[in-house]
C-alpha cells in the first residue's frame, strides 16, 4: 500500500477529532447539568408503540392526547393500580382526534382509552401532526415486511440506544446556542423514556417566564377556538361519538378527561369558552354513547396540584397525581377498567 | 437499505472486511454479486426477479447480437431488449398514471366506465439498472463494444450495490473492463473512498435532511400563505435539498466503490455554478443527461438536419427525461421548462453573448441559477394547486422573511454553496479532496463526522431519487 497522499494521517486525525468532539459534547451537557439521557420523541418512536398496542391482544390502557397526559401521568402507578399494561400514544402539541379515529377503526384495539381533552380541541383543528403519525404507522406496516432492512434498522437503532445512549440525542447545537443567548437557565427540562413517558423537571426553569409564555399560548388558542362557529364543535362531537361508539360496541371503554390547568387559565377559558356551553354540552352528548367524562375542576383531589407553568405537573407530583386520578376514575367512572387489583 | 443507516454501515463493514480478506479475484467478484443481491433483496426480496430478468435477457441478447450478422435479426434482438427493459419500466412506472389520465378523460366526457386501479409499487432502482443494461446492448448493437462478458461479471455490473438504486448510471464500457483484473488495494484510493463516503453522508444527513428539508417542506406546505420572498425561499431551499440529497448519494456511491477498488464516474460537477442551461446539464446528474444525449438525442438526429429538427430533438429528449423521473404532469412541466430554456439559449446564442465579458458571464450564471431553482418548484410541488399558489406569491408583494425552521443556517448554507461552487467551478471536488494537505483534511472529515453524529437523530428520510 502506498501512502503518497497521507490518507492514513487524515483518517486517523478525523477519528481523533470525532472521538474528542463527542467526548466534549457529552461532557458539556453533563457539565451544564440540564441534559439528561432522553429518547427523542420521533414519529418512528410513536409508530413502534402504536404497533405494540396491536401486538398485545389482552386488556390494556391506552393514553392519548397531548403534552398534559404525557407529563402528568406516571405509567407505573397506573399499571400498579390496574394490573394492566399501559401504552402512551399522546403526541405533544397535537390533536388526539386522528389517533382516536385510527384506534376506533382498528378492530384489533381493545381495552380502555383515556383521552386528555380541552374544549379548544373540539374545533377539530391542529390535526396535521397526528395525521402524519397515523400515516407513518400505516406506511411502516406496508413497507416493513416487504423491506427487511427496515426491521434490521429498528433492531440496530434500539441496540445502539441501549449500548451507547447520548445526551445530545434530539438536541441541536443551534437550539442550545439559542437557549444560551435567550436565557442561560433554560435547559431541556424534560426526559422522554423508551415507554414514551415524559417527566418534566420545572425546577430547571425560570417558571415565571415559562408561565407567561404558556399563558399567552393558552389565551391565543382559546381566542381562536372561540371564533370557530359552534356548528364545527357539533360536527367534531359527532365524529367523537362515531369513533367512541365503535370502541364501546366491541367491548372497549373510553374516558375523556380534562386535565388540570390553573385558576387563571381556567378563568380565561370560562370567559371565552364557557363550561356550560362547551364542556357540559359535550359531556351530555358524548356520554350517551356510553363513555365517561371527568373534569378536574369537579374533584378537589385533582385541583390542589401545583402547576408550575399553569398547565402541566412537575415530575415530583406525577405519582401522586396519577394515584389521585385513579381514585377519581374508580369513583366517577366505575368499570373504566375490568381488572382492579386489591388494595 | 439506505446508505445513511446503521444497517448499511454494518453490511458494508462486513462486505469490505470479507472482500479484502479473500485472495482470489473470482471469489471477490462472487462475494460482491451475492452482497449486491442481498442489498437489493433488503428493499424487497420479490423484486430480485426483475433485476435477474433484465440481466439474463440482455446478456443473452448480447451473445446473440455478437453471433449474428443479419441486420433484421440484430434489429429484432435489440427490440427484444428494449421491449423487456422499457416494458418493465413502463408497467411499474406509468400504468397507474395512464389509467388515472384515462379516468379523468372519461369523467370529463361523462362516460360511465370504471377504470381499474392496481396497487403497483415501483421497484427501487428500476429506472437506473434498466438504463445500465440497455447501454450494453445498444453499444454492442452499434459495434462500439464487441465483447461478451461472463454472466457473473455482467450481473455484477447491473447489480453493483454502491450504485444500484440511484446511480450514477454506469456504462458497460466503463465498468465491465474493471472486472477483468483484480482491483488493487491502495491506501490512496481506500482513503479517498472513505472521505467521499463521509462527505456524502454529511451532505445528506446534515445539509439536506437536518436543515434544508424541514425549511422546504414547511414552505411548500404553507404555499397558500407565503409572499414572494417565501416562494423564492421554497424554490431555493428545495434546490439546495435535492442537490445535497442526490449528490450526497452519488458521492457515497463513488466512495464505496473506491473502497472496493472500483471506479465510478462523477455524477455532479458544481451544477449551481453553471453558465447557461446546456452547461447545467453537463454538471447535473451527468450520467443520466449523457445517457439521454448518447442514446436518444443523437439517434434522433442531434444537432443535424436543420433548426426545426434540433429544437424538436431537444424538446423531445427533455420531455422523455422528465417522464423518466416519474409519471406526473409536474415532472413534464419541469422538463418542458428546461427544454424551452435550452432551445431559447441555443436560438439566441446566449452562451456566446455571455462569454463577451466577466460581468455578462456572471449575470448569465446568476440567471441560470435563478431559473433552474425556479423550475424546481414544479419538480417538488405535490400538485398544481401548490405551484399556482407559489407562482401567485412570486408575482405578488415581497412579504415577510418566512418563519421556517433554521432560516439563518439555511440561508448561510445556500449562499455558501453557490459561492463555493462558483469559485471552484472548474475543479473537481474529488481532485480537491485528494490534493488537500493531510492534517486540515483530517480535521475537516472529523468535523463532518461529528456533525453527522449530532444531527443523525430524528426520523429517517429517504433519498429523493429512490422514488424514480
Amino acid at each position: 500500500m502506498s501512502m503518497s497522499r497521507g490518507w492514513v494521517t487524515s483518517l486517523s486525525i478525523s477519528f481523533l477529532v470525532l472521538v474528542t468532539g463527542i467526548g466534549l459534547w457529552e461532557w458539556n451537557y453533563a457539565r451544564i447539568g440540564g441534559y439528561s439521557l432522553s429518547m427523542e420523541g420521533t414519529t418512528e418512536h410513536w409508530v413502534r408503540w402504536r404497533e405494540k398496542v396491536v401486538k398485545d391482544p389482552g386488556d390494556k390502557i391506552i393514553l392519548i392526547g397531548a403534552s398534559r397526559i404525557q407529563l402528568d401521568m406516571d405509567l407505573a402507578t397506573l399499571r400498579k393500580n390496574t394490573g394492566l399494561p399501559v401504552y402512551q400514544l399522546a403526541i405533544d402539541g397535537s390533536s388526539f382526534l386522528p389517533i382516536l379515529e385510527d384506534l376506533a377503526n382498528d378492530q384489533r384495539v381493545m381495552g380502555t382509552i383515556l383521552i386528555s381533552i380541552l374544549p379548544i380541541q373540539l374545533t377539530g383543528d391542529n390535526t396535521d401532526t397526528a395525521n402524519d403519525y397515523v400515516r407513518n404507522y400505516y406506511d411502516w406496516l406496508a413497507a416493513a415486511y416487504k423491506n427487511p432492512w427496515r426491521l434490521s434498522e429498528r433492531v440496530l437503532r434500539e441496540l445502539a440506544y441501549k449500548m451507547a445512549p447520548s445526551r445530545s440525542q434530539g438536541v441541536r447545537p443551534e437550539t442550545l446556542w439559542m437557549f444560551a443567548l435567550l436565557d442561560k437557565e433554560i435547559f431541556n427540562y424534560f426526559v422522554t423514556y423508551e415507554t414514551r413517558e415524559v417527566e418534566a423537571d420545572y425546577s430547571k426553569l425560570d417558571t415565571k417566564a415559562v408561565y407567561a409564555w404558556r399563558f399567552k399560548l393558552h389565551l391565543d388558542s382559546v381566542r381562536q377556538a372561540a371564533e370557530v362557529p359552534y356548528s364545527v364543535i357539533d360536527s367534531t362531537t359527532e365524529r367523537l361519538q362515531r369513533a367512541t361508539g365503535k370502541i364501546i360496541a366491541r367491548g372497549g371503554r373510553v374516558v375523556f378527561i380534562q386535565f388540570p390547568i390553573d385558576d387563571k387559565m381556567l378563568a380565561a377559558s370560562e370567559l371565552l369558552l364557557p363550561r356550560a356551553r362547551y364542556w357540559d354540552e359535550f359531556t351530555a352528548s358524548i356520554t350517551r354513547s356510553g363513555v365517561s367524562t371527568i373534569h378536574f375542576d369537579d374533584f378537589q383531589e385533582l385541583r390542589h396540584f401545583n402547576l408550575p407553568d399553569g398547565s402541566h405537573i412537575d415530575k415530583r407530583d406525577q405519582v401522586a397525581f396519577t394515584q389521585a386520578l385513579v381514585d377519581v376514575l374508580n369513583r366517577a367512572a366505575p368499570g373504566w377498567v375490568d381488572q382492579q387489583l386489591p388494595e | 437499505m439506505q446508505f445513511d443507516t446503521l444497517t448499511f454501515l454494518l453490511f458494508f463493514t462486513i462486505v469490505l472486511f470479507v472482500y479484502w480478506s479473500l485472495t482470489r479475484w473470482s471469489a471477490r467478484k462472487n462475494l460482491l454479486l451475492v452482497a449486491s443481491y442481498i442489498f437489493y433483496a433488503a428493499w424487497n426480496p420479490f423484486y430480485v426477479g426483475l433485476i435477474l430478468l433484465s440481466t439474463l435477457v440482455d446478456w443473452w441478447v448480447v451473445g446473440r447480437l455478437l453471433a449474428t450478422t443479419g441486420l433484421l435479426k440484430r434489429r429484432a434482438l435489440l427490440w427484444l431488449s428494449l421491449t423487456v427493459n422499457l416494458g418493465l419500466l413502463g408497467y411499474f412506472k406509468y400504468t397507474n398514471f395512464l389509467l388515472d389520465t384515462f379516468r379523468d378523460v372519461l369523467s370529463t366526457m361523462e362516460l360511465d366506465y370504471r377504470v381499474p386501479t392496481y396497487d403497483i409499487v415501483l421497484p427501487v432502482g428500476i429506472s437506473f439498472y434498466t438504463f445500465q443494461t440497455l447501454s450494453y446492448t445498444i453499444d454492442i448493437y452499434r459495434g462500439k463494444l464487441d465483447r461478451h462478458y461472463p454472466l457473473r461479471d455482467f450481473a455484477l455490473f447491473v447489480s453493483f450495490f454502491p450504485q444500484l438504486v440511484a446511480g450514477p448510471i454506469v456504462r458497460a464500457a466503463h465498468f465491465l473492463p474493471q472486472t477483468d483484473t483484480p482491483r488493487p488495494l491502495s491506501a490512496d484510493k481506500f482513503g479517498l473512498g472513505a472521505a467521499l463516503v463521509i462527505t456524502g453522508l454529511f451532505m445528506k444527513v446534515v445539509l439536506a435532511d437536518a436543515f434544508l428539508a424541514p425549511a422546504s417542506d414547511m414552505l411548500f406546505l404553507l404555499s397558500a400563505k407565503v409572499g414572494a420572498l417565501g416562494a423564492w425561499y421554497a424554490a431555493f431551499s428545495f434546490g439546495g435539498q435535492i442537490f445535497f440529497d442526490f449528490a450526497g448519494y452519488s458521492t457515497i456511491a463513488i466512495g464505496a466503490a473506491f473502497m472496493l477498488g472500483f471506479d465510478i464516474p462523477e455524477n455532479f460537477r458544481k451544477p449551481y455554478a453553471a453558465i447557461g442551461f446546456s452547461d447545467f446539464w453537463q454538471r447535473w446528474h451527468i450520467s443520466l443527461s449523457s445517457w439521454f444525449r448518447d442514446y436518444l438525442y443523437i439517434p434522433l438526429g442531434g444537432n443535424r438536419h436543420g433548426t426545426i429538427h434540433i429544437y424538436r430533438n431537444l424538446m423531445l429528449t427533455m420531455t422523455i427525461a422528465g417522464m423518466w423521473h416519474g409519471a406526473s404532469w409536474m415532472f413534464l412541466i419541469w422538463s418542458a421548462i428546461h427544454g424551452l430554456l435550452l432551445a431559447t439559449e441555443r436560438r439566441i446564442g446566449l452562451i456566446s453573448l455571455a462569454k463577451t465579458s466577466r460581468l455578462t458571464m456572471f449575470m448569465y450564471g446568476a440567471f441560470t441559477l435563478v431559473a433552474v431553482n425556479f423550475a424546481w418548484l414544479f419538480f417538488r410541488a405535490p400538485n398544481a394547486n401548490v405551484v399556482v399558489n407559489l407562482l401567485q406569491a412570486i408575482a405578488g408583494p415581497l412579504g415577510e422573511i418566512p418563519a421556517v425552521p433554521g432560516i439563518l443556517p439555511v440561508t448561510a448554507i445556500l449562499i455558501g454553496t453557490w459561492l463555493y461552487q462558483a469559485l471552484t467551478r472548474n475543479t473537481s471536488f474529488l481532485e480537491m479532496l485528494d490534493r488537500m494537505r493531510p492534517v486540515p483534511r483530517g480535521i475537516m472529515l472529523g468535523s463532518m463526522m461529528m456533525l453527522i453524529f449530532v444531527y443523525s437523530g430524528g426520523d429517517e428520510r429517504s433519498f429523493i431519487y429512490f422514488q424514480f
